[in-house]
């Protein structure tokens, strides 16, 4: 019987940080399937890019951003507000420090497949999303705005054969990262990465599909973004974008409370809103006001003003 | 100390005082994920005036590594 990342996964992680293990397994339980689909292709992924000292870095990784995670909403609940409202000050504290973004990097990475809403996202992406951009071309070129690892473009690409993705994100330390794991997964042919501002980079337009996950909240003008995205993309494209809604975290500075706000972005950069999904744990806290949550949308880019 | 610690236990995970004692943990006691994990953390940061690093969080695995961390991250008696 061949190597099973996800059982080595689980079982490290229920033995180091038990506590944390439970939300992992119980999404595990849940999703037999699904959770499979996606956390074994990503936990091989990672072993292949960090080798031997995988389990212990994706634990840590993990471990520690959800810690950050809830202290952050928890004084979310407290203050009703995020902490930071300068994107240079999170800049500085986060994207621009080493030893911050090993830990980040893996974090996020891990949250994809641990957390149970973000594993329905990747369900939504993958059905909603990569379903139509391999019903409309079959081969084609994407921009990935705020990568991080790169994650949503290498499960395009693994299942779009014909299709190339450019990464980009602000981050030297995740840059490098990144690249290591396109290269350890066979990908780096069809992938380049690019260490610079999202709100700001052209090179290479137009694009066939674009794809900014989680990048909207750290933003002070969300709104730039999906602009500077809609321009990079040639007429009636597809674009793939998630954000986080009341949901604090050390990083995230525009808070988002209503999924219409963020539709309502996506329409004023030119887009037309084809699918959307709003996604939130199961449980919160009774007492909690606010719901943190996560919204996909899958956007066509508009030719004129209605359509 | 250990009365107070599983006071707050109780408080967090909503669970009757009589059901924990040391050994309880994320495998006993149903509600205790992460997400109250951290609750119980932060409860027990405001119940002892202390700050607690997120290694140690990262480890405590029962009543008792919770007990140990407290007792760690108290001031120092001094005479
Ligand atoms: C929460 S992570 C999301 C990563 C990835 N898209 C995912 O969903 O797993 C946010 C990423 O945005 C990057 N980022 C922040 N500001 C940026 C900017 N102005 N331009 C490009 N990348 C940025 C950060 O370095 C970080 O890697």
């Amino acid at each position: 019987m061949s190597f099973n990342h996800t059982d080595a996964f689980l079982s490290h992680i229920k033995k180091e940080a038990p506590a944390f293990a439970k939300q992992i397994s119980d999404t595990a339980d849940r999703n037999p399937g699904l959770f499979g689909e996606l956390a074994e292709p990503m936990l091989a992924w990672a072993c292949k890019a960090i080798g031997p000292q995988w389990l212990e870095t994706l634990t840590r990784g993990y471990t520690t951003f959800v810690v950050g995670v809830n202290r952050s909403q928890a004084e979310y609940e407290r203050d009703r507000r995020y902490k930071h409202s300068s994107y240079a000050e999170v800049h500085s504290q986060t994207y621009a420090d080493p030893r911050f973004m090993n830990d980040y990097h893996w974090g996020v990475y891990v949250t994809t497949f641990a957390w149970e809403h973000h594993l329905h996202i990747y369900e939504f992406y993958r059905d909603q999303f990569l379903g139509r951009l391999r019903r409309s071309a079959s081969a084609g070129k994407i921009i990935d705005l705020g990568c991080g690892s790169g994650i949503w473009s290498m499960l395009a690409l693994a299942r779009l054969e014909s299709w190339k993705s450019t990464l980009v994100d602000i981050s030297p330390t995740t840059l490098a990262l990144t690249r290591r794991t396109v290269q350890c997964t066979g990908l780096a042919d069809r992938v380049d990465a690019h260490q610079a501002d999202a709100m700001s980079f052209r090179d290479g337009a137009p694009y066939d599909a674009g794809i900014s996950c989680f990048l909207l909240e750290h933003l002070e003008s969300p709104g730039q973004l999906l602009a500077s995205l809609a321009k990079s993309l040639g007429e009636r494209r597809f674009a793939f974008v998630t954000a986080a809604l009341t949901a604090a975290e050390i990083d995230h500075i525009f808070e988002f409370r209503r999924e219409s706000e963020v539709v309502a972005l996506a329409e004023q950069a030119g887009f037309r809103v084809v699918a959307m999904f709003s996604s939130a744990p199961r449980s919160v806290a009774p007492s909690a006001t606010f719901l943190p949550r996560s919204i996909a949308l899958v956007l066509e880019k508009r030719v004129g003003e209605f359509w | 100390m250990k009365t107070r610690v599983i006071a707050v236990v109780a408080k967090v995970m909503d669970v009757p005082l009589d059901q924990l004692d040391e050994t309880s943990s994320p495998d006993s006691v149903e509600n205790w994920d992460s997400v109250k994990h951290m609750a119980l953390i932060m409860a027990m940061e405001e119940e002892f005036g202390i700050q607690m690093t997120d290694s140690q969080i990262i480890k405590l695995w029962n009543v008792a590594s919770i007990c140990e961390a407290v007792g760690q991250s108290l001031p120092q008696m001094t005479d």
